[in-house]
């Protein structure tokens, strides 16, 4: 187990062994279960903060009126009530969750891209340059990355664009590793080496034959890496980083929310609820398909 | 019982041993081999937060004297403090001090850099310790009960649990435990810290919350790895037959054989963790109000205190590194193959 | 025929998985007596190795068992996990085919002989040292005294199988099932292991079941020869057997006759459609075939 990349430490699954082994002996479709049930809750969720703000009675986030603040649930026209300041806690929510999923999918994405580029030629082209671009990325895991958003935070001063910034470089050097790992493996399968024998060049090498192959195992992390993404966010949110409000993030709610946690606690709760249920959801997801892809 | 291999076999044995006590030279190359490799990476570590915070708007001087003060005010300060030198300068000074230990002295409160780690560092160790300590000591019973019987009831409510705790933001956590122990039941404080040395009783006390909210995570996770581990020694290894070839019952196979082989690995994830969790704590610390390093970082990067900076960064990049490394070194030195080093025959 | 030790009649063992059902051993019968050698010999896939872990009860969960082992009077198939457990290593006693992977790497060899011991009789650790002792100095293993404190790796392939046996025989088994025991090793060290069998086993009284692909080393060990194919019996005897070219079938896409039909070369159109029966057709000769070759001619 020393050869567990330590960011698949920090992604926080275990490999289930025994997923495969119920979905082998039970069928088809009992493996299917675990993917398909966390996959609706996804898209349903993303559904609700992207699109149903669009097309739905949905009040906006920010601008309410303080005569109209704190309302308690199931007010008129506000069904979670309101906040402090008078605004929709329900819209709140609904836009909060969006703002934390773009950040949480665009790090994701981003990690993926360059980080998995990065990691994937390390182990390809091994030598310096592999040794080289590992060095630096342990430069950067063993940099308080905190010290770096927060700074950037400061210097910047706090946006969602500086937030996914800062948490790229959490990201980054962790799909590096997950990137290099796999290509590591799947170099050493005689179908590269006859690739390479028929004088197929780099490029074609990396997107034909070496990304279809590494592309489940980046996908499951990507999956399992959103939860723990928009968990980050909302710890920037604590010490300044983050969406800066009165724009919501999950995140800054909760952060918010912790001034008046003893008088009431909901401005905590309902997004820390919404927050829990969408990374449960992920991981689920993200677990479910591991189990699922190495069964095959 | 004597044949004509034993006496040659004999000191070969005794030497092996002896070599393998001593870790053996192949392991003592492999660690001063890491350990030089670490020092670019702690240099790189250290310029790099260097460059950072000197690119940041303001500086302590400013700082300290605050937004009324004049620019000649501010720049009188900053020549006292020395932050008129060139950057590389700076850099080059701080360095060479901190290699043999000196890591100077706050440029806020005056206050030396080494003292402010000693009397931060143990808080955040606690801490941390107190987090792992409460997730092992829960996680090796709970995976033990759940690979005896895969997909068993017990199996199943610890695998929901822990798939639960693992998507629960430590913060969330600490938010709620607040909430419900300590203003609705009022059983436990919410903030503060009570040296160890004062009363062992209320430094526990006021622990307990905040090792709970990152020791809960953990423990999810630790359960999930090591049952895991345990159900692959279980249907894959071939010991694991003859243990039950021999008629040995279910429960001890799982305990005396498959945890042995499994604890290795998830020592070697601990270690690891060590250098991750030290970041972790800054939001704990903050919310609990505990005096440690996350929440001497936060204040020390307002006031743009960057010797304070740099020694926390070095400091935090030191462990990642150690720990990393004795990762590693532990799996090695662990693992009686390669301890006891090579049949002597 | 109750003077056998053993006696397997009819055996089936039928795998589930993924909605498939592998039939990997089917109307499996032979028996063996007090003290005998039997060698049960096949290609990969022809079911020997499974037969005996049945015997066992060392099967996975997926496994379906039927028909009948009966061991000392005792029917095994059926039989609650807790009492084969004692039945395991004291009664039978098995030793596999790879040492390295066999032997618990993090535990000390003594440690795993003495739970052999300890498993079946309370015995206190200073006795149970001192028999796992005198059970290395039985199978002649050099250095028994050092040997104990060590770890498998630090012995040879050839040693760990001698302490695999030893833990085999640690709970004196009646019957001892050598599941290709000296396949991993080199032919010096294979010879000597055989002999060392075959000298325990008359010391001790034990039966031996051996399972091999090597049909010399069964011919020289062996009271009586059983031949597996596709898990099926097809030929019990003493008499000498040569090698078939081709390979062994798949046990998921089965035909309804014969299935040595591809490599036979006397093969005919009932072959293919019908399953001979095993049957006793010489005194002391079984086997199940519609064209069988003539006296000791192989074709």
């Amino acid at each position: 187990m020393a050869n567990l990349p330590s960011d698949l430490v920090v992604a926080g699954v275990a490999p289930s062994v025994d997923e495969a082994a119920a979905a082998k002996a039970g069928g088809r479709w009992r493996g299917s279960v675990g993917v398909i049930v966390p996959g609706v809750m996804v898209l349903f969720i993303i559904g609700l903060c992207f699109i149903w703000p669009i097309i739905g009675p949905v009040p906006p986030p920010t601008g309410g009126s303080i005569l109209n603040a704190s309302l308690p649930a199931f007010s008129p026209g506000h069904f979670l009530g309101t906040d402090p300041v008078g605004n929709d806690e329900w819209s709140r929510i609904l836009y909060g969750g969006r703002a934390s999923l773009e950040i949480a999918f665009a790090v994701q994405g981003i990690g993926m891209l360059l980080g998995g580029l990065l990691g994937a030629v390390a182990a390809y082209l091994g030598g310096w340059r592999d040794a080289t671009i590992m060095r630096l990325l342990d430069v950067v895991i063993a940099f308080p990355a905190f010290v770096l958003a927060v700074a950037i935070a400061q210097g910047l001063g706090p946006s969602e664009v500086h937030t996914i910034w800062a948490l790229c470089f959490f990201s980054v050097p962790a799909f590096a590793r997950i990137s290099r790992a796999a290509t590591l493996r799947v170099r050493e399968q005689t179908f590269i080496t006859a690739a390479r024998l028929s004088g197929t060049r780099f490029p074609r090498m990396l997107l034909g034959h070496i990304a279809p192959n590494i592309l489940p195992q980046l996908v499951t992390f990507g999956l399992l890496g959103i939860g723990i993404t928009m968990i980050l966010e909302g710890a920037l949110s604590f010490v300044g980083l983050g969406v800066p409000p009165p724009a919501p993030s999950w995140g800054n709610m909760i952060a918010q929310g912790q001034s008046t946690l003893s008088a009431d606690p909901r401005y905590v709760l309902l997004p820390s609820a919404a927050l829990f249920i969408t990374v449960v959801s992920f991981n689920l997801l993200g677990d479910g398909l591991r189990a699922r892809w190495s069964n095959q | 019982m004597s044949s004509t291999s034993a006496p040659l076999s004999a000191p070969l044995a005794a030497r092996a041993g002896r070599a393998g006590r001593l870790a053996g030279s192949p392991t003592l190359r492999f660690i001063l081999r890491r350990l030089l490799a670490a020092i670019p990476v702690l240099l790189g570590v250290t310029f790099l937060s260097f460059v950072v915070m000197n690119s940041l708007p303001g500086d302590a001087a400013q700082e300290l004297l605050g937004a009324s003060a004049t620019p000649s005010e501010i720049h009188q300060l900053e020549v006292k403090l020395g932050l008129d030198r060139p950057f590389l300068t700076r850099y080059w000074d701080w360095l060479h001090q901190a290699v043999i230990g000196h890591l100077g002295h706050s440029l806020s409160s005056g206050q030396s850099v080494s003292s402010i780690l000693g009397s931060d560092l143990p808080v955040t160790f606690e801490l941390v310790a107190l987090a792992f300590l409460f997730s092992l000591a829960l996680a090796v019973p709970i995976a033990l009960l759940s690979a005896r019987k895969p997909n068993g009831i017990a199996d199943r409510l610890s695998m929901m649990f822990s798939m639960a705790g693992l998507s629960i933001a430590p913060y969330v956590l600490a938010l709620v435990l607040v909430y419900v122990f300590a203003v609705k039941l009022n059983v436990l404080p919410a903030i503060g810290w009570v040296p160890p040395g004062q009363s062992i009783s209320q430094n526990l006390r006021y622990l307990i919350l905040p090792s709970v909210s990152i020791g809960l995570g953990l423990l999810c996770f630790y359960t999930r790895l090591l049952r895991a581990d345990l159900l692959e020694q279980m249907q894959g290894e071939d010991y694991v037959v003859t243990a039950r070839a021999k008629g040995v019952r279910p429960w001890r196979v799982l305990t005396r054989h498959a945890l042995r082989n499994s604890l290795f690995g998830l020592i070697t994830v601990v270690a690891l963790n060590l250098g991750t969790l030290l970041g972790a704590t800054v939001v704990i610390e903050d919310i609990f109000g505990l005096p440690g390093i996350g929440h001497e970082l936060l204040q020390a990067i307002d006031n743009r205190d960057i010797p304070v900076i740099e020694g926390i960064v070095f400091v935090f990049a030191v462990i990642v590194v150690v720990a990393n490394l004795a990762a590693d070194v532990l799996y090695s030195v662990l693992d009686p193959r390669i301890r006891y080093g090579q049949p002597s025959e | 025929m109750s003077g056998a030790l053993l006696e397997v009649t009819d055996l089936r063992v039928d795998f589930r998985g993924g909605g498939q059902v592998l039939r990997a051993v089917d109307q499996l019968t032979y028996s063996v007596r007090r003290g005998q050698t039997v060698a049960v010999i096949g290609e990969s896939g022809s079911g020997k190795t499974v037969s005996s872990r049945a015997i066992m009860g060392l099967l996975p969960p997926t496994a379906k068992v039927t028909g009948s082992i009966r061991f000392d009077d005792v029917e095994m198939v059926g039989l609650a996990e807790k009492t084969m457990r004692s039945h395991r290593g004291r009664g039978v006693a098995m030793v596999f085919q790879d040492p390295t992977r066999s032997l618990n790497p993090t535990m000390r060899i003594g440690g795993q002989i003495r739970e052999a011991i300890q498993t079946h009789e309370k015995t206190p650790r200073a006795t149970a040292h001192d028999r796992a002792l005198e059970l290395l100095e039985l199978v002649r293993l050099p250095a028994a005294k050092e040997r104990l404190e060590q770890y498998p790796h630090q012995l040879s392939g050839g040693m760990r199988q001698r302490v695999m046996i030893a833990i085999a025989l640690a709970a004196s088994p009646k019957l001892l099932i050598a599941d290709e025991a000296t396949t991993a090793l080199d032919v010096t060290t294979q010879a000597q292991i055989m002999e060392l069998l075959r000298d325990l086993q008359q010391r001790l009284g034990m039966a031996l079941i051996m399972i091999s692909h090597d049909l010399g080393l069964a011919a020289s060990f062996a009271d009586e020869v059983v031949v597996m194919y596709a898990g099926r019996l097809e030929n019990a005897s003493h008499a000498p057997l040569a090698a078939v070219p081709g390979q062994p079938p798949n046990l998921a896409l089965r035909e309804p006759g014969c299935p040595f039909t591809p490599r036979c070369p006397s093969a005919t159109d009932q072959c293919r459609q019908h399953m001979p029966a095993f049957e006793e057709h010489e005194p002391e000769h079984m086997w199940a075939c519609w064209h069988p070759c003539e006296e000791g001619v192989a074709r």
